[in-house]
């Protein structure tokens, strides 16, 4: 039964929303910073402190950064990689986490150990091994180690996730969807997925994350600079003098917009499938 | 009838072809090397000119320039790419870093290309810059720059405060009590709002002032076992720590947090800095103040320190012929030229040293030749192989000691300890 839009009802809802907004003020400020700091004109030393608008504030580091063909190549380069490794990658992870889910006890457990054993391996452990298979294929000259997460479901953590998420269905669930005749492809397309798909939301806005964010393989796999992605092109516009803060914190706002846009809609995705 | 539908994977793969430009012509006709560097974007923009401009010079060459914004970065990606057996062709380091690749038998000597060179010969360069890539006895790398660690001093609150300008054999006392005055408490709440001076507590800014003090750094400078800070360094070395818990003319470790010294300088809340040419770009914009620099001031001989970058080759590269050719233009009248021009090195090919490519009479710093003045006073840190691994130790404990109001003997005492065993483990 609905609380009735009494005085106490009302405070309730007050008191309930006042951590939420500290949470939000609390995370939103220092994108504030940032989104105050990008206007600030290059060639000037950076602010003593934090003005609302600041001094000669434009948009021209806007501007200068998409004048700048090496900035319009990472961005597109990681828009690309992330238009084929997100939806791959998600796949990948569902597939894995539904088999996990779904295999005998005994296999679904030694599979789940394996998955946190790679999810526990640290990631250095891998650059040397990774790159002499990358280098075999022949593919350090191309995007493709870039995209190469997504064949093993971008991250052990994503199967994992759906791996919890396909298990927590019942048994009976299953059992009928067999008994009609699904195989497990038909199963987890018509039964499992729309079942969680908040779930899968959720795992390509990780994939998504891990790939928009991922310095480290275009930093020690990509041998030709055509193909390197904003998070790399975001490392060099930081050795930038202080005199062009504002220009890299341009880029930061740019760079974050993305995931920003993307924790929303999942969030709205998410919200609407719970009500 | 089924209509056959392009894959949406293949389309953003072909998209992403169009939009790294596919314009590359038959490869099998010209050599393709890599060349790696790091540096921040004006240096990295004055390497893409000298890669542009050996293009141009010629025709069967193609260098592919592989930039990184952080040393570290390149250090990880250049020993994953040598250990994964896919190394670079070249890449510019600096001297107290390459010996990790040297002792592991990764780097090419190239003594033979430059004695059957027409381009120079080891005598064009200072020889200050060439002994340090020198790895047990033969010529590893080729240098393209000789900075040193000098005074950027902000000319307009000296003259304010009513001081003499820094200059040529200056002292450290004199220094310090600039730096006093300097060190300005504007609003009096007891934090000064201008400090005096700006120095990183690092055994690289330390070290300079050890040997001006007739100290040592180590117990054998062409094959250190352990560092062995005798009187004077452990003089010269409390004087360097009561900069800041003393003299109080540095930023404290919460205000350097919060803006580092280069930040301050340009905003004219500093008085002096202790840096190497690398700032000297950024401080040409400038407009509000005279800045000039000097050397550095003496305990009791002048002396600097070592600042140098060098090309290498890699003993893996499968051109190596390409990859001297690029190190011939690039070091060259031309190359050199076009990297002193961008203002952030000092060129290692005397010739362009001299020039006003470097000297630039019209750009600020006004003596730019301090830093060729220092050039035969130049000391280098000692090149091993764990040099690396030893700063990293290093200044962890100077700089706790610096903002702490640490003692010289306690820290001559952690240092020797803390960096025994990678000494021991060092390759010389």
């Amino acid at each position: 039964m609905s609380m009735p839009f009494t005085s106490e009802g009302a405070l309730g809802r007050i008191v309930r929303g006042v951590p939420s907004i500290v949470i939000l003020v609390i995370f939103l400020a220092p994108l504030a910073i940032v989104v105050i700091g990008s206007l600030s004109p290059r060639g000037t030393a950076p602010p003593l402190t934090v003005d609302l608008v600041p001094e000669g504030a434009s948009l021209s580091n806007y501007s200068d950064l998409f004048e700048r063909p090496s900035f319009r190549r990472q961005a597109l380069n990681s828009l690309g990689v992330a238009a084929v490794a997100v939806p791959v990658g998600t796949l990948v992870a569902s597939w894995a986490g539904f088999a996990i889910a779904r295999l005998p006890r005994r296999a679904s457990m030694f599979l789940l150990g394996l998955t946190v054993v790679a999810a526990a391996v640290p990631v250095t452990a891998l650059f040397v091994g990774r790159l002499v298979l990358f280098r075999i294929a022949g593919v350090t000259d191309t995007p493709l180690p870039l995209i190469a997460p997504a064949l093993i479901g971008v991250s052990p953590l994503l199967v994992l996730l759906f791996a919890w998420s396909y298990a927590s269905i019942p048994r009976e669930t299953y059992d009928l969807a067999r008994e009609v005749g699904l195989g497990p492809l038909a199963t987890w397309w018509r039964v499992a997925m729309p079942l969680r798909i908040g779930v899968a939301a959720v795992g390509a806005a990780v994939a998504f994350l891990l790939t928009w964010g991922n310095v480290l393989d275009p930093l020690l796999f990509v041998y030709d600079e055509r193909w390197y992605t904003l998070p790399l092109g975001m490392t060099s516009l930081a050795a930038l003098p202080p005199t062009d803060q504002g220009l890299v914190l341009a880029a930061a706002v740019l760079a974050t917009a993305p995931v920003l846009l993307t924790a929303f809609v999942v969030q709205r995705f998410v919200a609407d499938r719970t009500r | 009838m089924t209509r056959r539908r392009r894959s949406p994977i293949a389309l953003v793969l072909v998209l992403l072809s169009v939009a790294a430009g596919c314009d590359a012509g038959p490869e099998d006709e010209v050599t393709r090397i890599t060349v790696m560097v790091s540096g921040d974007p004006e240096e990295i923009d004055a390497y893409r000119a000298v890669v542009t401009a050996f293009e141009r010079s010629q025709n069967v060459v193609d260098a592919q320039l592989l930039p990184f914004a952080d040393r570290d970065d390149l250090i990880v990606r250049l020993s994953t790419s040598i250990a994964g057996g896919q190394p670079p062709d070249l890449f510019l380091m600096n001297y107290r870093y390459y010996a990790q690749f040297a002792a592991r038998d990764a780097l090419e000597p190239v003594d033979s290309y430059l004695r059957m060179s027409d381009a120079f010969s080891a005598e064009d360069f200072f020889e200050t810059s060439m002994t340090p890539f020198r790895w047990q006895g033969e010529q590893m790398c080729l240098p393209q720059n000789v900075s040193s660690l000098v005074v950027y001093y902000n000319a307009d609150r000296f003259v304010q405060a009513g001081l003499p300008l820094p200059a040529e054999g200056w002292t450290w006392d004199d220094m310090v009590r600039s730096a006093r005055a300097l060190t300005i408490d504007d609003d009096g709440d007891a934090t000064p709002d201008v400090y005096g001076l700006g120095v990183d507590p690092e055994i690289i800014r330390l070290a300079p002032f050890i040997w001006s003090n007739g100290g040592a750094l180590v117990d054998d400078q062409a094959a250190p076992t352990r560092f062995a800070f005798d009187a004077p360094a452990l003089s010269a070395m409390q004087r360097f720590l009561d900069l800041r818990s003393v003299d109080r003319v540095t930023p404290s470790d919460e205000e350097a947090e919060a803006e580092d010294a280069e930040s301050r300088f340009l905003n004219g809340r500093l008085g002096m800095l202790m840096e190497s040419r690398r700032v000297v770009p950024a401080f040409r914009t400038i407009s509000s103040f005279q800045w000039d620099v000097a050397p550095l001031p003496i305990l009791s001989e002048q002396v600097s320190v070592l600042h140098a970058d060098a090309y290498c080759i890699t003993a893996g590269s499968d051109a190596k012929e390409a990859s001297w050719r690029f190190i011939e233009f690039a070091l060259g009248p031309e190359g050199q030229r076009i990297t002193a021009e961008a203002g952030r090195t000092v060129p290692s090919l005397r010739s362009i040293a001299d020039s006003d490519a470097f000297l630039e009479p019209a750009s600020p710093p006004l003596h730019s030749e301090v830093f060729l003045d220092q050039i035969p006073r130049l000391l280098a840190v000692p090149v091993v192989s764990t040099w690396a691994e030893i700063e990293d130790v290093a200044n962890g404990i100077i700089e706790e000691a610096y903002y702490g109001g640490g003692r010289a003997l306690e820290v001559a005492v952690e240092l020797t300890i803390q960096t025994e065993n990678l000494f021991a483990r060092a390759e010389r």
